[in-house]
């Protein structure tokens, strides 16, 4: 805590945003909205001739939102600010110059950034001692709903921050939307037939605060669930647990993941970040996938079905970290022409397909290897149609990131930009044509399908296979036909990159 | 001090043919201990690239830079430790004031805490702020900004100054300021690696240059060495007190000055030789009767030089 209190960057922030006349107005107002807020509840808890408990919880609930919206989404905007705004304004350089290291610098701004913001949410802080007084809260549940609020916050802060230093000239309101996605999915109930697992973000501190035991017996569990959402507990490997200490372990290993992105980047030349190591980058889908696993609930679903969800999931991530992996032209032309470390052509041709579909086979064993343990006895399981369902996914995923990959490399102002466009038109126009064709009306249009959308996987089982074994066998057959296809292309752009740029005539 | 080996730095210009720009081809160099070395060439020329690439900020496609022999790709805050650097478009924080801008980067740079308020003090000193050191950075005009800039820039007392273009925007008399103080640092060890528009700065205080253009290097070396390699010539003007002398053709008859223009006054020709050679022309001419009054050289400025390099290239 001492290093924090005198890291340089953290003291800059604290010195610009914390200056007594914008204290005295943020207190000002803060008092005054919490006067006002307070009041209202508990006249209208008054009028209404409910009990000062029931108008502690309404204010409690409006405290702990309020402080969440200030804290977690003002909050993240201004990290989502700190690195944009810098490199903007070129002061981000002279950072980069300094003897901070990647994690001070990165402490600095996850902590110093969001100063004002943490300062309004403490002047809130005697409203919800006033609710939690009045609802009769114990301190524990108050401090632990506390620890919730801050790290869930922190968590999003930690994910503005990585996106702030990836967002480049132009791509602000994206990742502004972005951001603001990411916090609205946090706060969703994430507690589903298949995953059972309460919401990460921090709108819940209050429900910390109001569930008045730590006992996961006496909370709702799921013996009484029936669609709705039971109380404060998740489904851990199919034990009940409750949700504080699951929510702070994993917002926890969130903020580690985030923050390993900045750090590992902050202090590089934009043209070379890498947002992981192939070896991290395997390990983070390792942990997501393990994630899912542990608060998915396989007694709600077929095998099929199950199957396809952690598909999905994984199609989501690797795709995620596929894009991560993506070398610009910069990056690549040095790794081929560097002297030292210098990648040979073969190896850069096929990049990223190694480490993804490395990543991708593993998920694919991973999901069958669980299932086959996993199903319950007489259900329509078969390992073999599992296997070819994750060999499906498998190359589908490295496709398309080699297209992205080979599109990449072209020299044109957004080549990656461009490349989305292309896949994004690609899959919008071929689901419009395959729909008019009534490809997905009929069980034997479904393998035609396979030859241009990845969709027809998750219904492949033996008798679906049995319609059709050619078409299905064509539709592998081509994807790798592309894949091969993206392979060779990018080995193009390679070699021209590998060649000695011309340089400009001398006058 | 400063090593560039083989320095390439390729860009990709989407659009345009030649479709890769080479900011910096194959550039081999060094800026020794205690140098004022100025990189000079026109815009575009690959002057602020090659900085950047110099204080780690830019990776180069090819090639090593070192900094009191460290690699700067290799080990970049290690090899910061030796550098200031100032950028030639550049904010500053604003919303801090003076003492606080000069305190965060002193922190940043990792002084010993308690030697920190009086670096600070003396850093502004040295600086001439001294009477803004509780203005805010906002107030502060243009070229107090660039002084501040420099402040930051060496307020961890480095041994290399790398100045991208630290005269521009400032008026005739920040300049003179700028290029006193930066005399200053050098007498003070002070390695300076400078790229200045403004080449009469330049000539004055460096003592070793390199022309860029278009990513090449077309010269480089001592500041006397890459005048004369660029064929600049001294060349001497003698005006008489009165006319009647035959100047024109007294030299004439002497031989071996080339490009001799003369009127019935004064003569201006190319000199070759060295100081004492000259003296003992001048002596010569009294000798023979000639009324000197006034004995003055004519020197190629950098300028001229850079003139004749680069083809006319604009600055």
């Amino acid at each position: 805590m001492s290093g924090l209190f005198s890291n340089p960057e953290f003291i800059r922030h604290t010195r610009s945003q914390l200056r007594p006349n914008k204290l005295i107005s943020a207190a000002s107002i803060s008092f005054l909205l919490s006067f006002a807020v307070g009041s209202f509840i508990v006249r209208q808890r008054h009028l209404a001739g409910t009990s000062l408990q029931g108008a502690g919880v309404d204010l409690l609930h409006t405290a702990f939102i309020l402080q969440a919206l200030i804290l977690a989404g003002g909050g993240g905007i201004a990290c989502l600010n700190s690195i944009f705004s810098e490199k903007q304004q070129n002061t981000f350089d002279f950072q980069r110059v300094t003897r901070l290291t990647s994690l001070e610098l990165t402490i600095g701004k996850l902590f110093g950034a969001p100063l004002l913001m943490y300062f309004l949410c403490l002047c809130l802080t005697p409203l919800t001692l006033y609710g939690a007084a009045l609802a009769e809260v114990e301190i524990t549940h108050l401090v632990a709903a506390y620890a919730v609020l801050l790290v869930a916050s922190i968590a999003y802060h930690s994910f503005t921050l990585l996106l702030s230093l990836l967002s480049v000239r132009g791509s602000q309101i994206a990742s502004i939307l972005l951001a603001l996605l990411v916090l609205w999915f946090a706060s969703v109930n994430m507690w589903s037939p298949f995953v059972r697992l309460h919401a990460l973000g921090p709108f819940d501190a209050s429900e910390v605060a109001l569930s008045h035991t730590w006992e996961v017996s006496r909370l709702d569990t799921v013996k009484t669930w029936d669609y709705g959402t039971p109380g404060f507990t998740d489904l851990f490997w199919h034990r009940p647990v409750h949700h504080l200490p699951v929510l702070l372990i994993v917002d926890g290993c969130l903020i580690f993941w985030f923050l390993l992105g900045v750090v590992r980047n902050i202090k590089k030349d934009p043209e070379y970040y890498e947002l992981y190591s192939p070896a991290q980058f395997l390990g983070l889908a390792v942990f997501l996938n393990l994630l899912l696993a542990s608060f998915f609930e396989t007694r709600w679903a077929t095998p099929l079905d199950a199957q396809s969800v952690f598909l999905v999931f994984n199609i989501v991530i690797l795709s995620l970290l596929g894009i991560a992996l993506l070398r610009t032209r910069e990056r690549m032309r040095s790794l081929v022409r560097g002297a030292r470390n210098r990648v040979p052509v073969s190896l850069a041709a096929i990049w990223p397909a190694p480490f993804l579909g490395l990543a991708a086979v593993l998920a694919g064993l991973l999901i069958v290897g669980c299932l086959h343990y996993a199903h319950t006895p007489g259900s329509a399981w078969s390992p073999e149609f599992a296997l070819l369902r994750s060999l499906f996914f498998v190359i589908w995923i490295l496709r398309d990131i080699q297209f992205l990959q080979f599109m990449d490399l072209r020299p044109s102002k957004h080549p990656l930009a461009m490349a989305f466009l292309y896949l994004s038109i690609y899959y919008v126009c071929v689901s419009f044509f395959l729909t008019a064709a009534g490809s997905f009306r009929t069980p034997q249009g479904t393998p035609i399908t396979s030859i241009f959308l990845p969709t027809p996987v998750f219904v492949l089982d033996a008798k679906a296979w049995a319609l059709a074994p050619d078409v299905w066998t064509i539709g592998f057959a081509v994807q790798l036909i592309l894949l091969a296809l993206f392979f060779y292309l990018q080995s193009e752009r390679i070699r021209e990159l590998r060649g000695p740029a011309t340089a400009l005539p001398n006058a | 001090m400063i090593t560039l080996d083989k320095v390439t730095k390729e860009f990709d210009q989407p659009g345009t043919q030649p479709s890769v720009l080479v900011a910096a081809d194959q550039l081999s160099f060094t800026v020794a201990a205690g140098e004022v070395f100025g990189l000079i060439g026109p815009n575009g020329a690959g002057k602020t690239t090659t900085l950047k690439m110099a204080c780690g900020l830019m990776a180069p496609t090819l090639g090593t830079i070192t900094v009191n022999q460290v690699n700067v790709e290799s080990y970049p805050e290690e090899a910061q430790k030796h550098i200031g650097y100032l950028a030639d478009f550049f904010s500053v924080y604003g919303n801090l004031k003076v003492w606080e801008y000069v305190d965060y980067f002193a922190r940043a740079y990792k002084l010993a805490p308690r030697h920190i308020p009086d670096r600070v003090r003396e850093v502004i000193a040295l600086v001439g702020l001294e009477t803004k050191t509780d203005s805010f950075v906002d107030g502060l005009s243009r070229g107090m900004k660039q002084r501040l800039g420099i402040a930051r820039a060496i307020v961890h007392d480095p041994p290399v100054l790398i100045l991208d273009e630290p005269a521009s925007g400032l008026d005739p008399k920040a300049r003179l300021e700028l290029k006193n103080l930066l005399r200053q640092l050098n007498r003070e060890g002070k390695t300076i690696f400078i790229t200045s528009h403004v080449l009469s700065d330049l000539q004055e205080i460096c003592t070793s240059v390199a022309i860029m253009e278009k990513g090449k290097l077309l010269h480089v070396g001592s500041l006397a060495g890459v005048m004369q390699s660029a064929g600049a010539v001294r060349r001497v003007r003698i005006r008489l007190a009165q006319a009647g002398f035959d100047l024109w053709g007294w030299l004439a008859n002497r031989g071996a000055f080339a490009d001799l223009q003369a009127d019935a006054g004064s003569a201006e020709f190319a000199f070759p030789g060295s100081d004492t050679e000259l003296a003992a022309l001048v002596k010569e001419l009294v000798q023979a009767g000639a009324p000197i009054c006034v004995v003055e050289e004519k020197a190629d400025t950098l300028e001229t030089v850079f003139s004749k390099i680069s083809g006319g290239e604009v600055m």
